[in-house]
């Protein structure tokens, strides 16, 4: 569903690219998590897959159609201006972006907020929109909710508000920057089940990044681990839970075990970074 | 907020401007010069007075060059400001202009229009325009400026092109702003009317005003000044009550 071959990429601020001939695969379906330290450059992985940065070198493959690359069929920029940025075949986009914040738009009421990609994709008439976003605010739990303003949910409700207007952009590819991190502790615990929920339900392939490692082994049937800055390679590690998962199972002994190790990654990282300035 | 409570608020502000018209009445009474300090009552009487030319010739006239002047500055400073977002270049060579256009005195320059426009309506607007576009400009500029970045990538990310990410986020996400430039813009419009006016002009309740003078008719001079004063706070409230019907939303 996604590849990464080769890329690079540095900014131009920076004496050092943070991504350094990267490679790595994810399977249709699958639910990926990522993890690494504070600024190792997770999220510029995302806003490379979604066409915000421009990698040097290597391509980047979003189930078999090049989104970024050495010679793609016309840059970024060419395909923003003609409106065609990010869209596959069909119209829709080949990925779904859901940030840390739900950046739901305030003017908007939830049910409005939902039709925004669908509006913006043109040719899904008012009745399909109302029907299609309908239909998403029950299966994520906020079923006559749509009137309301999203200033009037609370921020778990927002989250999945997002997570559904992710949803209506059609793409197979759902890319989750930490969205759960602004929740208090107890929604968390509660959204994350909802999301496995969601996933096994939409089958579609998911790449979430998290600093949490308990949420991540959780989650996902497979880790990534940024080990080190730059980025040269992710480690993966197999989760070995089956579905369902319960909070029961991150107890076991070995899953106990692995999140030890992961975080032992996740320190050794942090050593190996480069002292910086701020942050 | 209910009306009661807002009422309630208001009312040390109405005590003061009562104590206010109390003493200016009473030291009109005791200068008792009316042709330099009328009171308050004389003035009120005087509007009733004129009320035959001050509501059919000299008022129409005055808001005619607050409307266009109005129109002109919104078009002019919108304009500015969507093409100031649109291209850095455009920023750059526009910013500072804007700016420094506010450092003009506008107020010395208007005998000039006057020179150019005659005693036509467009002196009077151009003076209008002047006072009024740059807070346009700025606020709505300002506007565009607040457009949270990550709002703008998730847009793109969702493929938007460069007419939807106008249309369906940047307008929105501006309205607030276009509104305080709009409260700020209606009361400079009705000073640079009323200037206008007063330099070179054949109608208008500047005009009329100073007309008033030159006949050493005090309340002549301020009845069309409340007349004015006013005006410009319906409008106000008319920009006010628009803006709560639009805006129905918190911004964060
Ligand atoms: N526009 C930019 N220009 C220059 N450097 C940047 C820019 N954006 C991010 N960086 C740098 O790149 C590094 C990686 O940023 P990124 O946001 O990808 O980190 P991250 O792994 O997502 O961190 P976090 O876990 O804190 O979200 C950071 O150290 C940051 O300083
Ligand atoms: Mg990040």
């Amino acid at each position: 569903m996604l590849d990464f071959k080769d890329v690079v990429f540095q900014f131009p601020e920076e004496e050092k690219p943070i991504i350094n001939h990267l490679d790595f695969h994810v399977n249709r379906g699958e639910f990926i998590s990522i993890i690494g330290a504070s600024g190792c450059g997770k999220s510029t992985i995302f806003r490379l897959i979604n066409r915000l940065l421009e990698p040097e070198n290597g391509e980047i493959l979003v189930a078999g159609t090049r989104v970024a690359g050495k010679n793609p069929a016309a840059s970024g920029k060419e395909n923003f201006r003609k409106g065609t940025h990010g869209r596959a075949v069909g119209n829709a986009p080949v990925c779904g972006y859901m940030p840390q914040q739900d950046l739901l738009f305030p003017w908007r009421t939830v049910e409005e907020n939902l039709c925004l990609p669908m509006e913006l994709q043109g040719g899904i008439s008012k009745e399909e929109q109302h029907r299609r976003a309908q239909k998403a605010l029950e299966d994520v739990g906020l079923a006559g909710k749509g009137d309301k303003r999203p200033s009037e949910l609370s921020g778990g409700m927002r989250q999945r508000a997002a997570f559904a207007r992710t949803l209506l952009t059609g793409a197979g590819l759902l890319l989750l920057d930490e969205p759960f991190s602004a929740l208090d502790y107890l929604t968390r615990i509660e959204m994350r089940e909802w999301l496995l929920e969601q996933w096994e339900r939409e089958q579609k392939t998911v790449l979430f990044i998290t600093h949490d490692v308990e949420e991540a082994i959780f989650l996902s049937g497979r880790v990534l681990v940024a080990e080190r800055t730059p980025i040269t390679s992710l480690t993966s590690v197999e989760i070995p839970l089956g579905l369902p998962r319960s909070i029961e199972d991150l107890k076991k002994p070995e899953i106990q075990d692995m999140k030890e190790d992961l975080i032992g990654k996740l320190r050794n990282a942090v050593i190996d970074l480069p002292l910086r300035a701020e942050e | 907020m209910s009306s009661g409570n807002t009422n309630r608020a208001n009312l040390p502000a109405a005590i003061l401007v009562f104590a206010f018209l109390m003493f200016w009445q009473m030291a009109a009474l005791g200068m008792d010069a009316a042709y330099i300090l009328p009171s308050p009552i004389q003035v009120v009487q005087k509007l009733w007075d004129l009320r035959g030319p001050l509501f059919t010739a000299h008022l129409p006239a005055t808001m005619q060059v607050v409307a266009i002047g109005l129109i002109i500055s919104i078009v002019l400073g919108m304009a500015l400001a969507i093409l100031m977002d649109a291209s850095p270049v455009a920023e750059k060579a526009l910013y500072p202009l804007v700016i420094a256009s506010q450092t003009i005195p506008t107020t010395a320059l208007a005998p000039l229009f006057v020179l150019w426009f005659g005693y036509t309506i467009w002196s009077k607007v151009l003076v209008t325009v002047l006072i009024t576009f740059f807070p346009i400009t700025i606020t709505v500029f300002d506007g565009f400026r607040s457009v949270r970045t990550e709002m703008k990538d998730l847009m793109f990310c969702m493929g938007a092109d460069t007419r939807q990410m106008f249309f369906k986020l940047k307008i929105p996400a501006i309205l607030p702003y276009f509104f305080s430039a709009l409260k700020m813009a209606v009361p400079l419009s009705v000073i640079g009317a009323a200037i206008g006016e007063w330099l070179g002009a054949q109608s208008g309740l500047g005009y009329f005003s100073r007309r008033m003078m030159t006949q050493l008719d005090g309340a002549g001079v301020f009845a069309p000044i409340l007349l004015l004063s006013i005006a410009a706070m319906l409008l106000a409230a008319v920009v006010s009550v628009i803006e709560r019907r639009v805006i129905t939303w918190r911004n964060e």
